[in-house]
């Protein structure tokens, strides 16, 4: 076992929190300052992009996979690539963009060999409610009632058990378009379709997750 | 907000799609954009009728043109099978060239948009219930995909995935 | 663009500049399409709010360091001669065990990936056309350990070939007369995405 500080067990599930909306708001241009110098070998700047980005990216991942210790390589994954992908990228979409699309191919190869649930099967292993931390990546709300984050968390259950029902293609389009704000012509890029697919594939997502609810809400 | 109340609250705001909506959305991904056959042969060096009786001759034209393939030059070739099926805008679509029998099996999805001289498309090759290859090939005009597959009675299957209506391809 | 699919963007706030100012000239300010592009807003709300966009991830100073080194070690040997087969993610407690050789490797295979028209080049255009069929190199997994795939173009059949070698023969018995049991597109499509064998109900 390496005896360099590292960790000997594993991070408790919710130990790191939601980071300030501010700082997920990132600024284009000075990505782009940032990843020009970094494709000159300043790995300063390139540290500094990892830091800004990797929220996001981890975020993504997880409400992918839901599983933490996985999501945390995948992320690394990404960013190795993104690493070694700086010299082919050429400024034409927004750095996030393509970090999320370097992202979707990571968890597209990863689900593939992990086997997980598609098609709206339901993988209990995974998905299973009673696993989904209600307190994990919770944004915590201000002077809430103490039954109002209960709801809050139960609701984060149901929606988290939801979207684990669609297939990785419906559930990455909700995820990318209601969780972390993407154009629809992004979406494209990153998913590498049609903005028609993506406006197809979302309505179908946002179908099912309305029906699903509302099994939710009728449910004695 | 109690739960009830919020999936309330998210079960309307999914509701408050516009009807007309609908149709706009109604998945333009299940619009055909062209079709795709794929074709099972049997080739071998030996007796074509191990085929069994339900194989037919192949082509003059497609014996050819297989015979003048590096690593598909065979002696004897027959049909097994063939499948046509549609290519969807943005879903995937299943070939089962040998029905009834889902020994092989070929899953392909639109990667693009066809223009009139390619197809870009993924494809997915499963044999005896298992995914063997995953590929993504580019189709057009009469320029089809070869598959030399498995062994069967003393020769090979050779896989042919074409888009439909391509002249010699069977 | 149709003009549904302006509405489509227009309730997901997915209009700017002028194409927000010219649909928006055409709005009543009584029109129900502003009760609904609401509505959108206020379920995009709630999902952010149950569903953070971004969360720091576990030990995040050792997620730099630990990238840093992989880089450091990525910069300092050089990759194999032949392009080795995708890798696992590594275990999160492992990854310092995993062989430089094999790092490099997998940036190896990813820059070969960017190379060739394959989907991790750079970011594709929303609506790219194909590429030329004779100029297309393609992707080619194989996911069975012990089959190995050779690709080439034949000028003489115009046509793409694929051998697969290592492939389990098909029984000779088999005559593909008849099926093993019901096979649905649904669980076609759900073996496909677990990579799992077809799994028949009888």
């Amino acid at each position: 076992m390496n005896k360099s500080s590292t960790p000997t067990s594993k991070p408790p599930i919710g130990s790191a929190g939601p980071v300030a909306l501010e700082a997920s708001r990132l600024d284009p241009d000075d990505d782009a300052r940032l990843v020009a110098l970094a494709q000159g070998g300043d790995m300063r700047s390139y540290d500094a992009l990892v830091t800004r980005h990797r929220g996001r990216i981890y975020a993504m991942i997880h409400n992918m996979i839901h599983h933490e210790a996985d999501a945390w390589d995948l992320a690394q994954e990404v960013f190795i690539k993104a690493w070694l992908g700086l010299p082919q990228y050429g400024a034409k979409a927004r750095f996030s963009t393509w970090l999320y699309r370097i992202t979707h191919n990571v968890v597209y190869d990863w689900s593939r060999k992990r086997k997980l649930d598609s098609a709206g099967e339901f993988n209990d292993e995974m998905f299973d409610q009673h696993r989904i931390d209600p307190a994990a990546l919770t944004a915590p709300g201000v002077a809430e009632a103490p039954d109002e984050a209960m709801a809050r968390a139960e609701l984060r259950v149901k929606l988290a058990v939801a979207l684990a029902k669609l297939s990785p293609e419906h559930r990455e389009v909700v995820l990318l378009k209601d969780v972390q704000g993407l154009a629809y012509k992004e979406i494209a890029e990153v998913m590498a379709s049609s903005i028609g697919t993506v406006m197809s594939r979302l309505f179908y997502a946002r179908q099912k997750l309305q029906s699903m609810l509302q099994d939710e809400y009728h449910a004695p | 907000m109690t739960r009830r109340a919020g999936l309330a609250v998210l079960a309307a705001a999914l509701c408050g799609l516009p009807a007309h909506l609908a149709s706009a959305a109604e998945d333009p991904g299940k619009t055909i954009v062209g079709e795709v056959t794929v074709t099972v042969y049997y080739a071998s060096d030996g007796d074509a009728a191990a085929a069994g009786a339900k194989a037919t001759a192949v082509a003059k034209a497609m014996e050819k043109r297989l015979r003048n393939t590096e690593k598909l030059r065979f002696k004897q070739y027959r049909l097994l099978g063939d499948d046509t099926q549609p290519l969807f805008r943005s879903y995937e679509n299943w070939a089962r060239p040998l029905k009834p029998s889902e020994e092989v099996l070929v899953k392909f999805e639109a990667r693009n948009h066809p223009t009139p001289q390619a197809t870009h498309i993924d494809l997915e090759l499963w044999l005896s219930h298992k995914k063997i290859l995953k590929t993504d090939v580019v189709l057009g005009g009469d320029h089809p995909l070869f598959v030399l597959g498995p062994e069967w009675r003393g020769g090979r299957l050779i896989i042919a995935v074409s888009l439909a209506g391509e002249k010699n391809v069977r | 663009m149709p003009h549904e699919t302006y509405l489509a963007r227009w309730l997901d706030d997915d209009l700017d500049g002028t194409e927000l100012n010219a649909f928006e000239a055409s709005f009543h300010p009584g029109s129900p399409l502003l009760a609904q592009r609401q509505a959108r807003r206020e379920w995009r709300s709630t999902l952010a709010a149950a569903i953070p966009a971004a969360v720091e991830l576990p030990y995040p100073e050792f997620f730099n360091h630990r990238l840093a080194k992989t880089i450091r070690e990525f910069q300092d040997s050089p990759p194999p001669a032949h392009q080795p087969s995708p890798l696992p993610a590594p275990g999160f407690w492992r990854v310092w065990w995993m062989p430089v050789t094999a790092l490099a490797g997998m940036g190896l295979a990813f820059w070969a990936g960017t190379q060739t028209a394959s989907v991790t080049r750079g970011l594709p255009l929303a609506n790219p056309p194909p590429p030329a069929v004779a100029l297309h190199r393609p992707t080619v997994y194989i996911p069975e350990h012990g089959v190995d795939a050779e690709w080439f173009t034949s000028a003489d059949a115009d046509a793409a070939v694929i051998v697969l070698e290592g492939v389990e023969p098909i029984p000779d018995s088999l005559d593909f007369s008849e099926s093993v049991g019901e096979i649905t597109t649904d669980n076609l499509t759900a073996a496909s995405e677990n990579s799992e064998p077809l799994e028949v109900t009888q």
